[in-house]
């Protein structure tokens, strides 16, 4: 079951870098070459997108060739007993795609309401994520945080912080 | 030479570079000291700080990131049976026995006498042997230049841990995104899909905080729930005399080998201080004691380790060829700063060069400081949450990205390579590959580029020129070992 998933996984992103490198090569067939000559913007993507092309077709094979084989059953065992049990991985999983949800929103709620505020909103909600849950610890992590960066950052360095930008 | 390394000293003392490299040291223990976060993960994220101060403080603090990350490492291995860096693998051995003994305090005391003279011997002979590799290197020209660009792209046989092909696949990917942006030979914009955010392809900052920072920030969030094995307890840190005559052999011979392990790309600290550790107990007349506590066992792989630090910087400054993961991470925040990293550099900037290696030397001895004095402070560290600092690692991820170019385009592209570094190090594919191709794929392409225009397209330009012609016989002799050793161990593993 969990190689499985990591076989689709890994399947999944060599077939989507092959399909990145088909783009390029439709996108750069309309740049011209050095007249007389192999050079141009065309030749170097051309050139290494076919390589690694024929990387991801190996890696592709590989992995199907593992996931038939009988060392397989031994592999998989193996990774249960490292993830301990189906619930850990699973709440593995679904912490990975939380902190990636969180991240967009994140990144949407700095276009929105700025970095300061969106900080504020997103650091108890990560830290809630990372275990960390006695609320009066997650306040105060939040204010002194978010007021070391304010202060380090845009006062004393002058480093420009994200500010809002839809409305 | 020497006036310009007097130079460095004094720039370093009489400005902020001093107080930068002292906070880097500080900063780079903390981090080395967490298990699951490294020096490189530092350094990738406070390079956006660098910019807004001269290069060579900023240098100064990346140089102390690194050279007390390494150090870190040691930390954990002792008290917790955890290396906080791969790099104090070796240590562990007999650092933690030695703890389980009740001489905490002596093996701490023992890996930061052997990490800080280690350290001193490696930058003494990157200050000396760097400026010489220097003076042949300004000789090239573009053809050297992609051969050397080649060279560097076959250290991803080194760096791609299990599977060369996984790390190939990984290089290309480095080097595809290298694409993007103004062709280097007939000027049009590539890839670039109408977006002034594009047309100068993607910038180094953010894809080096994505891959190194954000993916590790995601893992922490993964294995939050993970028990960290309890700790023991710090004794007196110090040895004595006699202790440090027994060891002081072992540092010197491992400083060697850890300055020319890591003078060779591809190799790495894990390396040098596994490769200290074997060469101390084959020459030890203790060897029966390795395993169970050694004094030996621990002064070797540390001193091996923190001069591998020096000994990786000597490819990198001087033919701009990363060696692995930590030096390239330095290398982009070399290039974020202007600089272009190279025997030039040698040359242009000599003021900044020799601060640099001024900081190399002396961070050892904040090294020694710190680490004697501060045992305590950084034992602490451990039970500092690490939920906190990961939840913290994001925010500064953001920063990081942002405050380049104060582009909200550059923090998507920062959470990308995130991602893909996560899913890289899901499925067991290397990342420093990556990071080779993209900083490489310029060097190569533009090069590449000139060299054919001057000699009408004939490839025979590589074989008349000496430097040249040397550059093929190494880039050969790199992948038939390479194929030779993927060879052996696949016939040893039958």
């Amino acid at each position: 079951m969990i190689t499985n998933r990591k076989t689709a996984l890994e399947i999944g992103v060599n077939v989507l870098f092959i399909t990145i490198a088909i783009g390029m090569f439709i996108v750069s067939a309309d740049y011209k070459f050095v007249r007389g000559t192999l050079l141009g913007a065309r030749t170097f993507p051309l050139l290494v997108g076919s390589i690694m092309m024929v990387f991801a077709l190996i890696n592709i094979f590989k992995t199907l060739g593992i996931q038939s084989s009988e060392e397989n059953v031994e592999v998989e065992q193996a990774l249960k007993e490292l993830t301990k049990g189906k619930f850990n991985n699973w709440l593995r999983t679904y912490r990975v795609a939380a902190a990636i949800g969180l991240m967009v929103l994140y990144y949407l709620m700095m276009l929105a309401v700025g970095f300061i505020f969106a900080t504020v909103i997103f650091l108890p909600a990560m830290l809630y994520l990372n275990e960390y849950r006695k609320p009066m610890k997650v306040i105060v992590v939040t204010i002194v945080g978010v007021a070391f960066l304010y202060i380090s950052f845009k006062v004393l360095l002058g480093v420009p912080l994200p500010t809002a930008q839809l409305f | 030479m020497i006036t310009y390394l007097f130079n460095g000293f004094e720039f370093l003392f009489t400005t902020m570079a001093a107080p930068a490299l002292f906070g880097g040291v500080v900063l780079g223990i903390i981090l080395g000291v967490l298990p699951g976060l490294t020096a490189t993960m530092g350094i990738a994220l406070l390079i956006p700080l660098t910019y807004y101060v001269s290069p060579s403080v900023g240098l100064s603090m990346l140089i102390g990131i690194f050279a007390g990350g390494i150090y870190g490492g040691s930390v954990s291995a002792i008290l917790l049976k955890t290396p906080g860096t791969p790099a104090a693998g070796a240590t562990l051995l007999d650092g933690y026995p030695m703890a389980q003994n009740g001489y905490a305090g002596k093996a701490i005391a023992i890996a930061t006498i052997a990490s800080a003279i280690g350290g001193l011997i490696g930058a003494l002979i990157l200050s000396f042997l760097a400026p010489q590799i220097a003076k042949i290197a300004v000789r090239f020209g573009p053809p050297e230049y992609v051969l050397l660009g080649i060279y560097g792209l076959t250290m991803i046989s080194y760096v791609s841990g299990k599977s060369l092909v996984k790390g190939l696949f990984a290089g290309c990917i480095g080097l595809l995104i290298s694409t993007f942006g103004i062709d280097p030979i007939t000027s049009v914009p590539r890839f670039t899909f109408g977006t002034l955010n594009l047309l100068t392809g993607f910038e180094l900052l953010p894809i080096l905080i994505g891959i190194f920072a954000m993916s590790q920030a995601i893992e922490g969030v993964r294995d939050s729930r993970e028990v960290t094995p309890p700790q023991i307890k710090l004794t007196r840190v110090g040895i004595s005399v006699k202790e440090f005559l027994r060891i002081l052999p072992h540092i010197v011979k491992s400083a060697f080998i850890g300055t020319f392990v890591g003078a060779v790309p591809g190799t790495g600290t894990d390396i040098a201080a596994f490769l200290s550790y074997g060469e101390a107990k084959r020459s030890s007349k203790h060897p029966e004691e390795f395993g169970n506590g050694s004094i030996e066992g621990v002064a070797a792989p540390e001193a091996g380790n923190n001069a591998c630090v020096n000994g990786a910087m000597i490819p990198m400054f001087t033919l701009g060829i990363p060696g692995e993961a930590a030096t390239a991470v330095i290398l982009g925040g070399l290039m974020v700063l202007g600089l272009q990293p190279g025997p030039l550099l040698f040359t242009d900037k000599p003021e900044i060069i020799y601060t640099v290696f001024a900081s190399t030397i002396t961070s050892n001895i904040f090294m020694i400081v710190l680490g004697l004095l501060g045992a305590r402070f950084f034992a602490k560290v451990l039970s500092l949450p690490k939920s906190v600092i990961v939840s913290f690692i994001f925010v500064f991820s953001v920063l990081g990205a942002y405050s380049m170019r104060n582009s909200m385009f550059d923090i998507i592209i920062m959470m990308t390579a995130g991602l893909l570094g996560y899913i890289f190090s899901v499925l067991d594919y290397p990342v420093p590959p990556v990071l080779l191709g993209v900083i490489l794929g310029p060097l190569v392409e533009s090069n590449l580029g000139r060299t054919l225009l001057v000699s009408d397209g004939n490839l025979m330009i590589f074989f008349k020129r000496p430097i040249s012609i040397f550059f093929i016989l190494i880039i050969l002799s790199t992948i038939v070992s390479n194929i030779y050793k993927h060879y052996k161990s696949k016939r040893v593993l039958q």
